[in-house]
């Protein structure tokens, strides 16, 4: 069984490379997970503690999960009671829902679960994750009678993780405007495009050349180029600059 | 910084490979409770410490703080002879595919649930390094596949060679990871963002 397994994933990782959208990922993901009962998956990185409903729907990555369950689900603010998320939140390795013994004694969290059971989330299983920048992240699958079997769990956890790979991935390409440059960060490149260097910025802007250094690779950073010349570009590019 | 230490130089580091192997037993015997690895003078080494490793070290002001060791894929390696059973299929071998192992960062200087901490960056970065200078361009790796996803987002082109299993109580996935001039621009990225994070801690 194993060795069939490892084929699927593999087969799945070639498919999921060339994936352009989360739909078109999400799709390839049922098309390997369904054999073995999956009808639907929902994956995202966890918001903090206080976000509101509207920003946590932001945090949402692939989405192919009812939709009545999901306005149900956030409007009640099911995710700061969800034993599932509490466990993606902790890093656990992946498990079955029906292995949660946390709502033993939590009838909250029981309800969570029941609840999703009327809405076909009947069975599942769910992947934790842990992004770059060091951000806890989960994918669930789920379905009304879904396969269980260890070997299962590896194959889904691999699944997860080069999915939301994918994703990461796209998401970085597609985004074109750069995030929060400091003030500082636009004043240096604004000066390195009009041809100065380090050492008249500073002179400039009266800091240190150190100083000037590191807004350059602050902004190098998240701008994500690597070079002066690509920095000055894709400022001008996006509008931080003129 | 990371120092090479190969047969050619250990004379010269003598101190600090014992600090290395000492690092080691810390973490993998004390901290992971990898029993079977227990020595009573408390250096944790193997059959694979011979003339054919290669050993990454971090040092910092005559410290060793981090740890890595790469093994040739053209000898037997830990995967080949200690954990067969996570490789489905022929285990790669090839003189430009190495096996990371032992990585290990003293309890005190790894990431705080954020990015990549210096040490941990510093000893990826050195692999990449010391891998594109010399022709290496894969290696393989038997981790948590919760370091997966971060692997993937690090350029790395990681492929499975078996599904994960529980190794000593943790998930182990053996995988192959290949990489490139990529992968060096993305772990150089990601610097910058680590310094600011060291300086605003201290």
């Amino acid at each position: 069984m194993s060795r069939t397994l490892l084929d699927r994933t593999l087969e799945f990782v070639k498919l999921v490379d060339a994936a352009q959208s989360p739909s078109e990922v999400a799709s390839i993901v049922l098309k390997c997970a369904a054999p073995h009962g999956f009808e639907q998956v929902f994956a995202g990185t966890m918001p903090g503690a206080r976000e509101r409903a509207a920003k946590q729907r932001a945090h949402v990555i692939l989405d192919h999960w009812p939709q009545s369950w999901l306005s149900r689900y956030f409007s009640r603010g099911y995710l700061v009671v969800d034993p599932t998320i509490k466990r993606v939140r902790a890093g656990a390795p992946a498990f079955y829902w029906r292995d949660l013994i946390e709502t033993r004694d939590d009838p909250v969290a029981q309800r969570v679960m029941d609840e999703a059971t009327d809405f076909g989330l009947r069975q599942g299983l769910t992947v934790s994750l842990l992004t770059l920048d060091g951000h806890a992240a989960g994918l669930s699958l789920a379905g009304g009678r879904i396969e269980h079997h260890p070997r299962l769990k590896g194959m889904m956890t691999l699944v997860a993780s080069y999915a939301l790979g994918q994703c990461f991935g796209l998401d970085k390409a597609a985004r074109a405007a750069p995030v929060d440059l400091t003030n500082r960060e636009i004043d240096v490149l604004r000066w390195l495009a009009e041809g100065k260097s380090d050492r008249d910025i500073s002179q400039i802007l009266s800091i240190s050349e150190h100083t000037v250094d590191k807004y350059l690779r602050s902004a190098f950073a998240k701008l994500g180029v690597a070079n002066r010349a690509s920095a000055v570009a894709k400022a001008i590019r996006a509008r931080v600059i003129v | 910084m990371i120092h090479i230490v190969t047969a050619a130089n250990a004379d010269r580091y003598s101190a600090e490979l014992l600090q290395a192997f000492e690092l080691r037993h810390r973490v993998f015997v004390d901290e992971k409770g990898w029993a079977a690895l227990r020595r009573p003078d408390g250096r944790e080494t193997d059959q694979f410490d011979d003339e054919h490793a290669v050993h990454m070290l971090y040092i910092e002001a005559g410290a060793v703080l981090g740890y890595q060791r790469l093994l040739p894929t053209t000898r037997p390696y830990l995967l080949t002879e200690v954990y067969p059973q996570l490789c489905d299929g022929r285990a790669p071998a090839g003189r430009d595919i190495w096996e990371w192992t032992r990585y290990c960062v003293e309890a005190g200087r790894r990431e705080r649930g954020r990015v990549l901490s210096p040490v941990a960056h510093a000893l990826l970065t050195g692999i990449v390094e010391w891998g594109l200078c010399g022709a290496v361009s894969a290696i393989v790796i038997e981790m948590n596949p919760l370091w997966l996803l971060r692997l993937v987002q690090l350029h790395f082109k990681v492929t499975p060679l078996g599904l994960p299993l529980p190794i000593e109580g943790e998930d182990t996935v053996a995988v192959i990871a290949r990489f490139d001039r990529r992968t060096l621009d993305r772990l150089t990225l990601m610097r910058p963002a680590v310094l600011v994070q060291g300086e605003r801690a201290a």
